[in-house]
């Protein structure tokens, strides 16, 4: 049973404000220099120097960066009047925009909370003038933001492809169409609320194809970024790390000189996102690859595939069984890292019932995307709601439908392994 | 000091990881430049750059510690009764200064034992990657044991 205790040190240390990675860190270090001595401890620190020093890696920072400097270079202005004129004119119309916007911010930032960040800041002010309740708007926001990691490039489409070892060209594909169904499932609820509460459109009639062909060419250059970096990959003109770097160079010159929004006064904040993002997921990939040597060293890995097997044999009761480990897990857990440690665990005894990798890489983003946005600790949550001063009692209540929303699509997603891998296997062909 | 110098040290991490990190992509992307136009490329890049990202993620973990970027959830201390709040506070930060300790402890084991070990294209000492793993450790050593005492000065209900 003693074995065990490090798991549990985990939790403890966790629910007592120690970060993750230091939870992890500790327990690890606590079994090998107290449980079992008989591993030389300058072993572990192999972890972190074997765990680092992977040019693959080098996609989270070049990543992070692009999304960081696309967000500086005005390109959220842009996209926002791209989605306002392709939704504008519907049944609570700034609700749909916000939704909308955050599937076309996935294309070039990825990152959950720099979206939700980002549309509280500019969105909900102008949905409350306009009516719209502030629990609704900043429910809305939150909801919508679990869509941008799914669609590629996402940061964590990134660490998935690294640590389940499949091909991140591939993974980036299999994003597009899981997003676009989160999408339409919360533009179906935003529909109905409004509808009942009278939130009116944002434009009178819709918007002329003139109008919608005259905003997409000035939203061209956002628009087209990840289909260049799915290309790329495909044709095999860059590896995903220099992919990383290209987008980089390209944003700063998209940036600088198509929309020419930015300056030098971004090179610091957008360093110092970039620098705090990688580092916080990288010492947490770090701090999961030292506690996977702990569970390696004692078997935990076999034993814990050995009971779920036992458990059921059928790939679809597992799949049920996970993703509710997942949300339970997301809940409590920044979601990042509840995929950096769950992942490598489970992705084996997925592989062995028949699970694709790259299909069930999707079913864990989307989850630890919705334990983003309910409580106890949903990351979306606090962000939406300290900016926006939203009571969470008032946010959780006005949440229940988007989250029922995502549930459905996660349901779709988890049993239709068509939606993930369509286009993938269309691209790259079939495994 | 004037105050521009305390800035500089201050945010000094910050900066010596951004400059890795800048390093970092021009290295690559100028390997893709070179491949594309030039049909040739830079044999030690790769090396390079993943040196220079390794430095850049452990510096800018201290700069993070410093600034206090990286979050817990603090439920057992909102959970608990006042009296012991100040107590756990200081059993969290010990804990801290120890799992930080330990590890900078075993960084100069591994250190020492491995600093012959050449790396596999340039050939120098692994010691210049791996020391990222002291200094980023040794770092957040001291600023566990400043918050420890901070808290331990910090008001009664702190």
């Amino acid at each position: 049973m003693i074995a065990y205790l490090p798991i549990l040190l985990v939790f403890i240390l966790y629910f007592s404000s120690i970060p993750i990675a230091y939870a992890l860190f500790g327990s690890s270090l606590f079994y090998f220099a107290i449980i079992d001595t008989s591993s030389p401890v300058d072993l572990i620190l192999q972890k972190f120097v074997t765990s680092t020093q992977s040019f693959p890696l080098l996609a989270i920072p070049f990543f992070v960066m692009a999304g960081s400097i696309m967000n500086y270079a005005g390109i959220s202005k842009k996209l926002m009047q791209f989605a306002d004129v392709l939704t504008g004119h519907m049944q609570g119309g700034l609700a749909q925009v916000n939704v909308l916007l955050s599937m076309l911010m996935g294309g070039v930032s990825g990152s959950a909370n720099a979206d939700a960040a980002m549309q509280s800041k500019m969105l909900v002010p102008e949905m409350e003038k306009r009516g719209y309740s502030k629990a609704f708007s900043t429910a809305i926001t939150a909801a919508s933001s679990a869509v941008t990691p799914v669609i590629p490039p996402g940061i964590n489409l990134i660490i998935y492809a690294l640590i389940a070892n499949v091909s991140v060209g591939r993974v980036f594909a299999a994003g597009y169409l899981p997003g676009i169904l989160m999408t339409i499932t919360l533009m179906v609820v935003v529909h109905i609320v409004s509808k009942k509460r009278g939130y009116k459109p944002v434009r009178e009639k819709r918007a002329s194809a003139v109008e919608i062909a005259k905003q997409s060419i000035d939203s061209l250059w956002a628009l087209l970024f990840p289909f260049g970096i799915i290309l790329g990959l495909r044709i095999g003109m860059f590896t995903p790390s220099e992919a990383g770097a290209v987008a980089v160079v390209y944003c700063i010159i998209v940036g600088k000189f198509i929309y020419k929004e930015l300056g030098s006064e971004h090179i610091i904040p957008v360093l110092k996102e970039t620098i705090f993002g990688t580092s916080g997921v990288v010492l947490i990939i770090v701090s999961a690859n030292v506690f996977g040597y702990y569970l390696n060293w004692e078997r935990i890995p076999q034993a814990m595939t050995g009971l779920l097997l036992n458990l059921t044999q059928s790939k679809y009761v597992m799949l049920m069984i996970v993703n509710l480990l997942f949300l339970l897990l997301g809940m409590f857990l920044e979601g990042g890292a509840a995929m950096i440690i769950l992942a490598p665990l489970l992705v084996p005894v997925m592989v062995r019932l028949g699970v694709d990798p790259v299909h069930f890489g999707l079913i864990t983003i989307v989850n630890i995307m919705i334990g983003g946005i309910t409580p106890p600790f949903g990351s979306m949550m606090f962000t939406t709601c300290s900016i926006t001063q939203c009571p969470i009692a008032d946010f959780v209540k006005e949440s229940i439908p988007f989250i029922i929303a995502l549930l459905v699509s996660l349901l779709f997603i988890t049993y239709i392994p068509a939606i993930s891998l369509l286009l993938p296997n269309l691209i790259y062909g079939a495994v | 000091m004037s105050s521009a110098i305390k800035k500089y040290l201050y945010n000094a991490e910050l900066i010596l990881a951004s400059g890795f990190i800048i390093v970092t992509t021009a290295l690559v992307m100028i390997n893709v430049v070179l491949r594309y136009f030039f049909k040739t490329g830079l044999y030690w890049s790769e090396e390079v750059a993943t040196a220079c990202f390794v430095w850049s993620v452990f510096i800018g973990s201290a700069a993070g510690y410093k600034a206090k970027a990286h979050v817990g959830v603090d439920m057992i201390v909102n959970y608990a009764p006042p009296k012991f709040k100040k107590l756990i506070t200081l059993v969290v930060d010990a804990i801290l200064v120890f799992i930080n300790g330990y590890i900078t402890y075993i960084a100069i084991i591994y250190l020492s034992l491995s600093y012959r070990k050449p790396t596999p294209v340039l050939g120098i000492s692994t010691a210049y990657i791996s020391s990222s793993i002291l200094v980023s450790f040794a770092l957040m050593t001291i600023y566990a044991i400043y918050f420890f005492i901070q808290d331990v000065k910090g008001g009664k209900e702190a």
